[in-house]
């Protein structure tokens, strides 16, 4: 019995041993955390999701990454020029480089995803290539050069053209009736800064550096997305040293870290946080009423409430992000004023109605924010009963015009281009949520997507923001920022540049200390 | 026998159908698909509409049943609509995981079970039965979530003598010693979280074999009380447990979701409940059919083990 005990304590110190030496990743291997697994079916035309699209960014390149008029990667392209009247761009591409077979990349690439793009109506970004039956059109000059010709002006050409949209090889897809589904996903050829090596299900996805990625060979040789589905074991993790990043979802752990093992990085996702009426309700027609709603807000109480310090979210008055070149200020903000509540609250024709706070269940933040909007409300006399409810089944009431909630918690991330923002608010916007039809704010993004003058467009956006704030639909609530813990051993965070949706834009510039 | 099986696999097939149209339905009573999951807020309603094509969503609920139910007799379980991946091979990467986690934990909580539970019930109040049935009560109150939790924090990171996440340290995938180290404190949690519940059903069986009469006649005969307990109870106490395990059977299929979340096990549990929050029916559908299957398949077994086992049951057949 002694010797089974000693045998079995001696095997059980080794295996204790030998897992223990392997639980930290060498210096030559990245380990991001993903809270899900995007499958082994990436394709550039049809993959969504932030997990899937990560995938595609660590494979494939784009032309060029828009952060803005004033802030573009070059990537695939190595300049482009417009046409004086806006419709025409000639992109020229960068020579000499190859995918990861080694075959040269050319306009022919181009040419063929964009195609696909443009003809595929249910791509990613589909319909911003389609203006009613005619369609952008996409054509080889020569081997390195590609135009992109738009039947009518678009401000907004070079975020639809550059932003999101992923070169894949002509040789590889020539001929293929389906891109998703398609078993030759599985064995992904690129131009990105890694390649595939492995793929586990429901484990994770290896990479390995690209030899031939045109920005130069990434620093660190092994980049893995690690599937990790709970977040407390896996903030337990990351400290440990067993993975080297993660998002955290919620900014009371961020505070709970031990710093001597990892930092927090806080960067905006451009995404607003917000409160909005629905219109079609029939208890929310009266201006009075809501102005009297937001007027009761305390906008600081609601964000320290919900995401603990202030370097974790930036205020939010505008409906775009605050790091969006074209928002303002000069907006009437709702700055909370009970006086002014009261004020307005007396002005409501008959009887306040008990207002109807639907809002996503199971999710932490809007939880708390919508706890303190009714305890905030209730100070002011207004009653609000609160309705969890599933997020698809959410999303979908707001399609339809109803009148089983009043008012909702959401959020968006849209483009930089303020453009992109008119499918929320226009009469027939396909995501106007609020169900709201007015006709001067349907006249400013009408005339903002049209107008080329740069200063010109942007008086007309900051017309655009103040009318909506004029009529009190939507309370911009927050411009909460993403937290990305990330061991100490890691270094570059800021080369390879935090942005919405893919974490990183450059995966090449990360690298260990 | 054979006859009997036959009869009992043919008996299976009409509920396969009913269960599979049933799980169809309720999907399909949802307010919501699959689709609003994938879409995303600046998608236009054509987009969307064309995406609902794409995937056959636009046609009435019984013309995709049938298209599901012609896939699968032609052994196809189609793809996820969410991940574009095929669900035969995400099962055949998840299964194995899911077994090589539930069998292991599953057989140490019965083997543990059962002793406990004799010793229990055997001296029914002794001190031995106290004890063990506090813990059970404790077991039972205590959340597998908790457990897991705890573990995880001393052994995992505080002591840091077993790896928190997954079922593998990267490089290391043709490692046993590696593996089993990823494999004791799940299978820690799920043996605990098993134990209670078998522990007082062999207990209570146990209790009432101890009534019986052939009990009262072995002692009257002067049998003493391990001869008793070994020679003559264990056997009728053992016989429910076949249904137990054979009720088990379909945690083969559908995995402890908690657990397999808590440790990022790859298992099946994790993929399960992530299609069901997204509504990719294909994904559903499949895992059900599945766990179905080994419901059907657990009760056939039990009763086969039962015939096998108790005569009895034969001769009245």
């Amino acid at each position: 019995m002694k010797r089974l005990l000693t045998a079995s304590m001696i095997l059980g110190l080794s295996l204790a041993l030998q897992a223990g030496a392997a639980a930290s990743p060498d210096n030559d291997t990245f380990i991001y955390g993903i809270g899900g697994d995007p499958g082994n079916d990436i394709n550039t035309i049809s993959t969504s999701g932030r997990y899937d699209l990560t995938a595609e960014r660590i494979l494939y390149s784009p032309l060029f990454n828009y952060y803005g008029p004033d802030d573009i990667e070059y990537r695939l392209a190595e300049s482009f020029d417009l046409s004086e009247d806006g419709l025409t761009l000639t992109v020229h591409l960068r020579e000499g480089v190859v995918w990861s077979d080694g075959e040269p990349f050319t306009a022919d690439d181009v040419v063929f995803t964009y195609d696909k793009i443009i003809n595929t109506d249910y791509a990613n970004g589909h319909d911003s290539f389609v203006f009613g039956d005619e369609k952008v059109a996409v054509e080889k000059v020569d081997d390195y050069t590609v135009t992109f010709t738009t039947p009518i002006y678009s401000a907004s050409i070079l975020e639809n053209i550059g932003a999101e949209h992923y070169i894949m090889p002509k040789h590889i897809y020539e001929g293929d009736e389906t891109l998703d589904n398609n078993p030759k996903n599985q064995t992904p050829v690129g131009t990105g800064p890694y390649v595939l090596e492995e793929y586990a299900a429901g484990q994770y996805m290896k990479f390995k550096a690209n030899e031939n990625y045109f920005l130069g060979k990434p620093a660190i040789g092994t980049l893995i997305l690690q599937f990790v589905t709970d977040q407390t074991s896996a903030l337990l993790a990351l400290q440990k040293g067993e993975i080297n990043a993660l998002v955290i979802d919620n900014a009371l752990d961020a505070q709970d870290l031990d710093t001597n093992a990892v930092t927090v990085h806080a960067y905006p996702e451009d995404r607003v946080g917000y409160l909005m009426f629905n219109l079609s309700s029939s208890r929310t027609g009266d201006i009075n009423l809501r102005k009297a709603v937001f007027y009761a807000l305390n906008r600081t109480e609601l964000n320290i409430g919900t995401y603990v310090s202030e370097d974790y979210y930036v205020d939010a008055v505008s409906f775009l992000p605050y790091s969006n070149p074209y928002v303002t200020n000069e907006v009437e903000d709702y700055a909370f004023d009970l006086d002014k509540s009261a004020e307005y609250l007396a002005k409501v024709e008959g009887e306040v109605p008990t207002l109807r706070l639907a809002y996503t269940a199971n999710n932490l933040t809007q939880e708390t924010q919508a706890l303190i909007i009714q305890q905030e409300l209730k100070t002011a006399g207004i009653n609000v009963e609160l309705n969890a409810m599933d997020g698809n089944a959410l999303v979908d009431l707001w399609y339809e015009e109803n009148d089983d909630y009043d008012l909702t918690i959401g959020g968006y991330i849209m483009g930089i281009d303020p453009g992109s923002y008119a499918s929320l608010f226009v009469s027939d916007g396909s995501s106007n949520f609020y169900h709201l039809s007015d006709e001067e704010l349907d006249g400013y993004f009408a005339s903002g997507s049209v107008e080329t003058d740069e200063e010109t467009r942007k008086d007309i956006y900051k017309s655009a923001q103040q009318r909506l704030a004029d009529l009190a639909v939507q309370y911009p609530i927050v411009t909460n920022l993403r937290l990305l813990a990330v061991t100490n051993d890691v270094s570059g965070i800021d080369e390879a540049r935090l942005i919405p949706i893919y974490t990183f834009s450059n995966f090449d510039k990360i690298s260990f200390e | 026998m054979a006859r009997y099986i036959i009869k009992r696999i043919l008996q299976a097939l009409p509920l396969l159908i009913v269960i599979s149209l049933i799980c169809f339905m309720l999907i399909q009573l949802a307010p919501f698909d699959v689709i609003d999951t994938i879409a995303k807020p600046d998608m236009a309603p054509e987009v969307k509409e064309a995406l609902k094509a794409k995937y056959g969503l636009d046609q009435p609920a019984y013309i995709q049943y049938i298209r599901w139910l012609r896939q699968m007799v032609s052994g196809n379980l189609g793809y996820s609509i969410v991940t574009h991946q095929s669900v035969a091979f995400d099962l055949a990467a998840r299964i194995p995981n899911t077994i090589l986690l539930i069998l292991p934990s599953y057989l140490l909580a019965l083997a543990i079970s059962i002793v406990l539970g004799l010793a229990a019930g055997s001296k029914r109040g002794g001190r031995a039965d106290k004890i063990i049935d506090t813990l059970c009560s404790i077991g039972m109150a205590t959340p597998t979530f908790w457990i897991a939790m705890m573990l995880v924090y001393v052994f995992g990171y505080k002591f840091g003598i077993f790896p928190i996440l997954g079922m593998h340290t990267l490089g290391q995938d043709n490692s046993l010693p590696d593996l089993l180290m990823h494999l004791i404190l799940p299978t820690v949690v799920l043996t605990i979280g098993d134990l209670p519940g078998t522990v007082r059903f062999v207990r209570s069986s146990t209790i009432s074999q101890y009534t019986e009469d052939y009990v009262m006649v072995q002692k009257a005969f002067g049998a003493g009380r391990a001869e008793i307990l070994f020679r003559h109870v264990v056997k009728n106490v053992l016989l429910p447990v076949i249904t137990l395990v054979g009720m088990s059977l379909p945690r083969l299929i559908t995995g402890a979701f908690i657990t397999e979340s808590i440790f990022s096990w790859p298992g099946v549990g994790t993929y399960f409940i992530t299609a069901i929050r997204s509504f990719d029916y294909p994904v559903i559908m499949s895992v059900m059919f599945f766990s179905s299957v080994m419901v059907i398949l657990g009760n056939l077994l039990a009763d086969i083990c039962y015939c096998l086992v108790d005569p009895r049951i034969q001769a009245m057949r």
